[in-house]
């Protein structure tokens, strides 16, 4: 027996409304019984929820969507009541305290969509986007990715990975006839330009993966030359402590923003400089590990300075920006290539906006529908691989039930972004195909 | 009446009849074979061949167990050849081509022979059944003989029709009557019957083809016998030959097709995808212009000949016109025709992992009336529900083979799992560990295995331990074997298009590049190889080069293991999953699964009814767990595999 799963949909605070899933065989019942009233699936019904002693619990909204067309996959009623958490917090001691029902476990309503094919691994991932994105432009991704999935470029490129299969296959278990391409140099042809798409597929993945992880900005400087004015400024936060002491800011600070629809991740740090106090310089190492973590560093110096030779040595291999603060106080205008700002007449912030923001990456030149995890980047860059090995040994025309077990396991990489793939599958191509006799 | 009891009963002298038979008489069971014809022991209704792509592994492994095929096919060999040699190890197959007239008097007589088996001639009408329980069998004369334990290989004989053109009669093999009544008996007793097609092609006069127009197919020297356990080949070898079909064979094959009796409609049921007539073949491949035909002579007494690649069941005058357009044929005589045979399976979902039916203890199925093709498909299946039959009469647990360690163990999961509704073949890429699964090691898989159950004598195993000795010698050689960078060794190297050394390199290293074979490293090695057979080398070089994937597949199987270890009950009520669609309860409860990973196996079954299931016992075991403290490894198997599904749920966090 599949048990009924309960639990709160919206935040647990005070608020006009709240919303609690019940899914499950007995999710229905559950309601019907509370309200005395028979729901019908995807028809609201204002309910007046009571207890079994017949006192009133709340006047709610409640929706039945009948299994399988909900989000679980199974019967669903959705209620919405009033916001007041101790009407929500009685409403489910009510509905758990029925035999069948139990509070549901993190995540479990998505894992049941999961379960009963409502949901691919990929759609649950793309959820993870439009949940916690922290920029329109991920979650907007997300919402696409969702409601697209990667199914249509997994089956394209199962296909082929398929036609690959059956060739190779058919040279193995039917030998005798003369079935297929024998010509083991084209077939290594196809599998070299194969993973070679598949390379660029997973490799366009780093060009725009700032989408779904933060792009980090680093404010790095000397002591006291501003940047915990201008983190502020920038993130629109009081986060960082300002004061005229240097040395005031000791860990980073981190602060998400979405900028032109990218997640961008501000980091303030200590002001590099060597100090008595050990604490600091402990805030001095953190600031370093900052720099060398970052997608692009901001050295701000209030007077244009250059970084002292160990900031620049790590500077070297990455993207950074040198920012002259405080422009207000000083000479109007950059110096040299030094980027003048302001965080107090916000003088010269357009102009830092634009020169920290990630290149845009586009999305169009893909062979595919855009990846958009670490899971994904990694499964077809290991298929890449594989077909690569696969390509080398057909070059070689031997070894090949090695060739076969590299294409398989691409395949099946491929089909681990949504589902596995069947091996019977191989054999009827190779009988659809082929003409095989004795 | 005491002499007509035993412990099992084997119905069928055919290839499955013969090794199931024959496990039971070496496991000290006393048996009675019973056959329509004790003169057909061991006959081969179609090609004269034992092995071949994906066969030679299963016919490996009837040796390993002891069996009796490969032996009695290096006792009568015409021909061998070695397939797939330059494809890799894991493909690399035997065949070896017969004297089937030999191979058929040296097993009858072989039969014969063997302790605690009696042969008798007899056609089975039914089973005595008595409260549910088996008791025996009756045949037709009203003969009784008592076996707790039955197990039927009839092969394509129940209710067998052959099919001529438009002509046809109850056959089960050309010129032999069909078993009548004992399929409408099983159906009565509720076994799921169905039918299926096969066909052979015409036999033809050897003094009648000219020999000249064809290309000659030598039997190959490097092969090595198809029995371990065979010292040497025969010396008297025979060459096959090849002739080609062409556009006026297909003209005249198309221009007869209604004379078919498959195209006629007359034959319904379903035939071989990968064995399809001649008919078949030009309907469906129209745009080949020619086909492969195989002249394989039928034994060393005889003039016939076997027409390999065209089967067919055209009318006589059509085969012979057909066949006379092939260039070497112009004067050829048949003298047998070919044919097509219609016959009753049985539905093997209906049988457990060890062959025997769940609904008849003691009543076991093997080879052809499964639903199977080929001699190999059929004779490792005999001596599997041969095994399980003796272990039941022993009251000992069952001998099951898993995929991961047997194309057997492949081929019955395929069957017993998914049911077959044509004729089922073995090929390699049905096995997922293929790389496992080689011809090389069915010995080392299997035998120490079948040693534990008394399948191998004291004299077999002695060979087994020196062959393990010989591959373990040899190994140490290899690794033993050390190249200095010096010019010499390095110009050997180039000299193969090898790159040279720069450090001191182990041989195994050598041997594992590509294009680098044992005879290739020989060359570095002072020892002598020549005491080595050729089958020990090639397995040491297999293990050596293909050492990392062989690891690999290990790891993959480990952690596939886990869905495995899954048990479900037998009893389980799928239907009280409100989570499944119908067809899932429908299919699961027909097929009731053992484990997690056979029920993943079921076609149509998807991957969330899996995780449905895999839940549901999850909390299932997890309520046990907690009533009973202590874990098992099945439980933490289910939390691993939960842990999977979960991890990723969790990042959407809260309660969506």
């Amino acid at each position: 027996m599949i048990e009924t799963i309960c639990a709160l949909a919206t935040p647990p605070a005070r608020a006009a409304l709240a919303l609690i899933r019940i899914s499950g065989p007995s999710a229905r019942f559950v309601i019907e019984a509370m309200s005395g009233q028979r729901m019908s699936h995807r028809h609201p019904l204002l309910s007046i929820l009571k207890r079994p002693d017949g006192a009133i619990v709340d006047e709610a909204v409640a929706t039945f969507f009948q299994g399988p067309n909900s989000y679980t996959g199974e019967d669903l009623v959705e209620i919405t009541c009033h916001g007041n958490p101790i009407i929500v917090e009685e409403i489910i001691r009510e509905i758990v305290s029925r035999e069948t029902v139990r509070p549901a476990e993190a995540g479990e309503f998505t894992r049941r969509a999961l379960a009963n094919g409502k949901l691919a691994l990929d759609q649950v991932e793309a959820l993870d986007l439009v949940l916690n994105g922290t920029s329109r432009r991920t979650i907007e991704f997300g919402l696409k990715a969702k409601m697209e999935g990667l199914a249509g470029s997994v089956a394209d490129v199962s296909e082929r990975l398929l036609d690959l299969l059956t060739q190779v296959e058919s040279q193995l278990d039917f030998s005798d006839e003369e079935v297929g391409t024998r010509d083991s140099k084209a077939l290594a042809a196809r599998a070299r330009a194969l993973s070679e798409e598949l390379a660029r597929w997973a490799g366009a993945f780093s060009a725009y993966k700032h989408l779904f992880q933060s792009w980090t900005v680093c404010l790095a400087g000397p002591a006291n030359v501003g940047k915990s004015t201008l983190f502020n400024k920038i993130t629109q936060t009081s986060k960082a402590i300002v004061y005229e002491t240097p040395g005031t800011t000791r860990d980073p600070i981190e602060h998400v923003v979405d900028w032109n629809g990218f997640p961008i991740l501000f980091i303030d740090t200590a002001g590099v400089r060597v100090s008595d106090d050990p604490v600091e310089n402990l805030g001095v190492e953190r600031a370093m590990l900052a720099i060398k973590r970052a997608d692009i560093v901001l050295w701000i110096d209030d007077r244009g300075n250059p970084p002292p030779p160990v900031v620049k040595e790590v500077l070297a291999k990455k993207r950074w920006l040198p920012v002259r603060s405080k422009a207000d106080l000083n000479i109007a205008g950059d110096l040299g290539d030094c980027l003048a700002v302001s965080a107090h007449s916000g003088a010269g912030l357009e102009r830092l906006h634009r020169a920290v923001l990630p290149e845009e990456a586009p999305l169009d030149g893909i062979p595919h529908r855009p990846l958009f995890s670490e899971r994904q980047y990694q499964l077809i860059s290991l298929a890449a691989d594989d077909l690569k090995k696969a390509a080398d040994l057909m070059d070689g025309g031997e070894y090949l039930d090695l060739c076969g077990e590299h294409i398989r396991s691409a395949a099946s990489r491929a089909q681990e972004l949504t589902g596995p793939l069947p091996t019977d599958r191989i054999l009827k191509e190779i009988f659809a195909r082929f003409c095989i006799g004795k | 009446m005491s002499a007509d009891v035993y412990q099992v009963i084997v119905v069928g002298a055919g290839h499955a009849g013969i090794e199931a038979a024959a496990a039971c008489s070496r496991m000290g069971v006393k048996t009675l074979l019973l056959t329509m014809n004790v003169d057909q022991i061991g006959a081969m209704s179609c090609n004269p061949a034992v092995g071949g792509l994906g066969k030679s592994q299963l016919a490996r492994e009837v040796d390993a167990l002891g069996g009796h095929m490969c032996r009695v096919a290096d006792k009568s060999a015409m021909q061998y050849r070695l397939l797939n040699e330059s494809k890799g190890p894991a493909v690399r197959a035997t065949r070896v081509q017969v004297d089937r007239h030999e191979y058929r008097a040296i097993m009858k007589n072989l039969v014969e022979s063997l302790d605690h088996l009696s042969v008798k001639q007899g056609q089975v009408s039914k089973l005595l059944i008595e409260n549910g329980k088996l008791l025996g069998c009756a045949t037709t004369l009203g003969q009784i003989f008592y076996a707790p334990n039955v197990v039927i290989t009839t092969g394509t004989f129940m209710n067998g029709k052959a099919h001529i053109g438009k002509m046809n009669f109850a056959s089960g093999r050309a010129g032999e009557p069909p078993s009548v009544g004992l399929s409408d008996y099983l159906s009565s007793i509720g076994i799921r019957v169905g039918r299926l097609k096969t066909g052979t092609v015409p036999r033809v006069d050897r003094r009648t083809i000219d020999f000249s127009k064809t290309e000659e197919q030598i039997s190959q020297e490097s092969c090595p016998p198809i029995s371990i356990f065979s010292e040497k080949k025969r010396s008297d070898l025979v060459s096959a030959h090849i002739a080609h079909t062409n556009a006026m064979t297909h003209e005249i094959i198309r221009s007869s097709l209604e004379e078919s009796p498959l195209y006629a409609g007359i034959i319904q049921s379903r035939g071989p995808r990968y064995c399809p007539s001649v008919e078949d073949k030009i309907v469906r491949f129209a745009d080949k212009t020619r086909h492969q035909v195989f002249l394989e002579r039928e034994g060393r007494l005889t003039n016939e000949v076997y027409a390999g690649g065209l089967s067919t069941s055209l009318p006589y005058d059509c085969q012979l016109a057909f066949l006379r357009s092939i260039p070497g044929l112009e004067r050829v005589e048949i003298i047998r025709p070919g044919y097509a045979i219609e016959y009753d399976y049985i539905d093997a979902t209906q049988l457990s992992l060890t062959l025997e039916t769940k609904e008849l203890p003691g009543l076991f199925f093997a080879g052809q009336v499964n639903g199977t093709s080929g001699y190999e498909e059929a004779a490792s299946q005999g001596i599997y529900a041969g095994i399980n039959a003796a272990r039941r009469a022993q009251e000992k647990e069952p001998f099951v083979l898993s995929r991961s360690e047997s194309y057997i163990g492949v081929m019955v999961d395929d069957l017993v799992t998914k049911g077959t509704t044509e004729p089922y073949r073995m090929f390699t890429s049905r096995a997922e560990w293929r790389l496992l699964l080689r011809q090389d090691n069915a010995d080392t898989r299997l035998l120490p295995k079948a040693q534990g159950v008394g399948l191998i004598s004291s004299k077999d195993f002695e060979k087994f331990e020196a062959r393990q000795r010989q591959r373990a010698n040899l190994r140490s050689l290899m690794n033993e074997v050390r190249l200095t960078p010096t010019p010499e060794t390095n110009a050997k190297l180039e000299a193969m298009n090898q790159a040279p050394i720069k450090t001191l390199t182990l041989g195994s290293e050598i041997l594992r590049r590509p294009g680098i074979t044992y005879s290739d490293l020989h060359r570095f090695m002072e020892a002598s190889l020549e005491t080595f057979s050729p089958d020990d080398l090639s397995f040491v070089e297999t293990e050596i080069k293909y050492e990392g994937y062989i690891r690999q597949s290990e790891a993959q199987l480990n952690q596939i293991g886990r869905m495995e270890n899954l048990k479900i009950p037998t009893d389980f009520l799928y239907e009280s999953l409100s989570g499944l669609p119908r067809e899932s309860v429908e299919k699961l409860s027909r097929v009731r699964p053992i484990n997690l990973g056979q029920a993943s196996r079921i076609s149509g079954i998807t991957p969330a009814t899996i995780s449905v299931l895999a839940i549901h016992l999850s909390r299932k075991l997890r309520m046990k767990q907690s009533s009973a403290k202590g874990t098992c490894a099945a439980e933490r198997e289910f939390d691993v595999i939960e842990e999977e599904n979960i991890t990723l749920e969790n990042r959407i966090g809260g309660n969506n």
